[in-house]
């Protein structure tokens, strides 16, 4: 919990910047960033039924993701990109566990489809979000990857945004790379 | 709509075409080990008259030998070049089949390509409808080509 106490502050700067309402021009990391960090919270308190916070921006994160579980989920239409997710198992087991009641001991095959469905519902409020602002996606199936050690990348040099999320069993990280249309 | 034909077909033309590499396809899988050891597996979205995705699994070895003989440069390491060669694999693989599905009507878009590596690990896709594993051969080794598609009703 130690750490956590550090980027405090930075968190509610950041907070203020991410939430804002209203966003004239959806084609910034701010607004993007706004519309996952709403996204993610409605998933949170409606189904997982779990408190969530979101933490500030990051610029980068580690190439290799030890003990997780990623969920990967391409956008296309009106934007081409993709959406992922990046859990400690912990994490991932935590948030099956306030899906359907019980926590697995395990990442077993109900943690895996719970973070694909996870990532789904997050593209899905995003999706919701940008056709307020005329802007119409699509959305493809999440693919989900889990292991001791893997890399996940999402390639083109679009642009990316990392916004990390804090929950009680821990941290997990939301990652989002966009271009313009298809 | 005949999707293992779809992938054979759009797997020898990309090979043939852009690595001068014949590849022989073989029987089509019922059901695939969900773990990877050793491999990359480079995947693109599939959004519109399909929802889907499709994807290339393949050991380090093939890996580097797809990405030496794509770039003409020796490979000697999983680099960052290795993990664009195979997820542009799966774009172009991608949109080979997009074509061969638009003919048929269907409007189709793809999203950015990933690639995801590592000394083992898991991928899972269940959502679609629509599945085709059709392993194929080069002269480096196998590789797998993956194709999830559901169609989406109007």
């Amino acid at each position: 919990m130690m750490p956590l106490r550090e980027v405090e502050d930075n968190r509610r700067d950041s907070a203020l910047k991410v939430s804002r309402p209203g966003f004239d021009d959806v084609s910034t990391v701010e607004g993007y960033s706004g519309m996952l960090a709403e996204a993610t919270t409605e998933v949170f308190a409606t189904m997982v039924m779990m408190e969530v916070e979101t933490l500030a921006l990051r610029p980068a994160r580690p190439n290799r993701l030890i003990d997780s579980v990623s969920a990967v989920l391409g956008v296309s239409g009106g934007l081409r990109g993709v959406l992922a997710v990046h859990c400690p198992e912990r994490v991932a087991r935590e948030i099956c566990g306030g899906l359907l009641g019980e926590t697995p001991v395990e990442v077993d095959a109900e943690v895996k489809d719970t973070i694909g469905e996870m990532v789904n519902m997050i593209a899905g409020g995003l999706k919701i979000r940008l056709l307020q602002q005329q802007c119409e996606i699509e959305l493809a199936v999440p693919s989900v990857i889990a292991g001791s050690s893997y890399e996940v990348n999402l390639l083109s040099r679009a642009e990316r945004l990392l916004l990390p999320f804090e929950t009680v069993a821990g941290t997990f990280l939301l990652e989002f790379k966009y271009a313009g249309k298809t | 709509m005949d999707f293992a034909k779809s992938v054979i077909d759009a797997t020898c033309e990309i090979f043939e075409t852009m690595l001068m590499t014949r590849v022989t396809p073989g029987d089509p899988l019922p059901n695939r080990s969900d773990v990877f050891v050793d491999g990359i597996s480079g995947l693109v979205g599939m959004a519109g008259g399909y929802r889907g995705m499709l994807a290339i699994h393949c050991s380090n070895r093939v890996a580097m030998a797809i990405t030496g003989t794509f770039l003409g440069i020796d490979v000697e390491t999983v680099d960052d070049d290795v993990k664009d060669a195979i997820g542009e694999m799966a774009n172009m693989l991608a949109g080979s089949v997009k074509t061969s599905l638009s003919e048929n009507g269907k409007d189709i878009k793809l999203s950015i390509p990933s690639a995801v590596g590592g000394e083992e690990y898991t991928f899972e896709c269940h959502a679609a409808a629509d599945q085709v594993l059709m392993p194929f051969k080069m002269p480096d080794g196998e590789f797998l080509v993956e194709l999830q598609l559901q169609e989406q009703s109007e």
